[in-house]
């Protein structure tokens, strides 16, 4: 009686340890709590779009440099002091034109340079009118080919990972000679401070076009964490 | 006595499996229901983006035209935000499609630009600015063309209309028609599509 009273016992004390440990450890500890919520991203989108409103972001953000500082001030009057937060900037440095081809793979280049450590990404954009056997490099790394006439069409290329510190150069292709649109664009990309690698970063961004007589487009991001 | 002291025993595992069954069900509902909540806020979030590229791309063109007001320079600078503007909302596992119509005076002329990023051909453009036609024009993907219309009145009547084949296969019409003096316009028409939510709008300025 005494041995069976004893087992009962402690399988209602486990039960309870059990209840316990979900109610108390692994509920709170569910995943998604380690990220930042939705609706708390949704209040900081909106505290940047009023400090866009209110004409200050682009005085902040635009122009030769961006003062970051000066937004993470002025997001801290409105976003409760227990976030964590850091603000960054991601600029479109960008170049189009269209550039000939000329036949027998003898073709054309298009280079842009990076001379900073804010370098982010780099794509181009190209459209081949009447181009046969179009071949794309960048850097000497051959991106993309097409066997036959291309059909046009933009093909949007990613050159971030062939990109180096000072001139690079993305070079075009053709059996014929043949006519090649094109889009350059160059992120930079700028933090104001550190952003922690071992936690789930939410991030939020906002585009800007320009300001006045200075078309920059332009992503302001807020990086978020618990 | 074997089955009695069988279920003997199940008494007090009941407890424990009762606790188990319990708590994975309490689990469960909390996580969905923080996950429903977080589906909401997202879309919620996405919405503000849209709201956010809709003043923006208005926006654009204004930047654009104040730093070089001639059409050459308006469809240079399109290009160029239209694939910063995707590549964007790529990178917000979004996609978005869309056309411009911008009008830019010229004297007495008006150029038309049009920039389809509509990821299809339009087909059978028809435009009409006071009294000049432009028929049956085709315009591919990724395609920025400018038509010049002479000799328009202060004011006059503007439509355009055209077709699309979407990513489904259906054939999308579009039509507008509205009056306009002779001065900068534009219209921007887009579609963003996040997961199973699609937002939609058209600004005309």
């Amino acid at each position: 009686m005494n041995k069976k009273g004893f087992i009962r016992t402690v399988e209602g004390a486990l039960s309870l340890f059990v209840l316990l440990t979900f109610l108390f450890y692994v509920i709170p500890h569910v995943p998604v709590e380690d990220k930042v919520r939705g609706s708390t991203r949704n209040f900081v989108a909106l505290a940047i779009g009023n400090l866009d409103k209110s004409g200050v972001l682009d005085d902040y953000i635009l122009g030769n440099t961006s003062n970051l500082s000066a937004v993470e001030s002025a997001l801290n009057k409105t976003l409760p002091s227990s976030l964590s937060y850091t603000v960054g900037v991601s600029k479109a440095n960008a170049s189009s034109g269209t550039v000939f081809s000329e036949e027998s793979y003898v073709g054309v280049n298009i280079s842009y340079t990076v001379n900073n450590s804010y370098f982010k990404d780099a794509y181009v954009v190209v459209d081949f009118i009447n181009a046969t056997n179009p071949r794309v490099y960048g850097n000497g790394e051959e991106i993309f080919s097409y066997g036959g006439v291309h059909p046009g069409g933009p093909v949007r290329l990613d050159v971030t990972s062939s990109t180096v510190e000072g001139v690079n150069n993305v070079e075009i292709k053709t059996l014929n000679n043949a006519t090649v649109d094109y889009v350059l664009i160059v992120d930079n990309e700028e933090i104001l401070s550190y952003v922690p690698k071992d936690r789930v970063i939410g991030v939020v961004t906002y585009i800007l076009s320009g300001k006045e007589e200075w078309f920059q487009p332009t992503i302001v991001e807020v990086f978020l964490w618990k | 006595m074997e089955v009695s002291c069988g279920m003997r025993k199940r008494k007090g595992q009941w407890l424990l499996i009762t606790a188990l069954i319990f708590s994975l069900t309490l689990t469960t509902i909390v996580l969905m229901g923080s996950r429903a909540t977080d589906s909401a806020d997202i879309a919620y979030g996405d919405k503000n983006m849209f709201d956010n590229i809709m003043v923006e791309s208005q926006d654009a063109v204004n930047v654009i035209l104040s730093e070089n007001r001639t059409s050459e320079y308006l469809e240079t600078g399109l290009a160029v935000y239209v694939e910063f503007l995707k590549r964007y909302v790529n990178e917000h596992n979004s996609n978005i499609s869309g056309f411009y119509i911008v009008g830019l005076p010229s004297g007495d002329d008006m150029n038309l630009t049009v920039a389809n990023f509509l990821g299809a051909e339009m087909l059978g453009m028809n435009l009409s600015l006071g009294g000049t036609e432009f028929l049956n024009l085709q315009l591919d993907d990724g395609n920025f063309s400018t038509f010049r219309f002479v000799s328009v009145p202060d004011s006059f009547l503007f439509s355009c209309n055209f077709t699309y084949v979407d990513d489904d296969g259906d054939i999308v019409g579009k039509n507008y028609q509205f009056n306009m003096t002779r001065r900068v316009f534009d219209v921007f028409d887009a579609r963003m599509e996040s997961g199973s939510e699609i937002w939609s709008d058209c600004e005309i300025n």
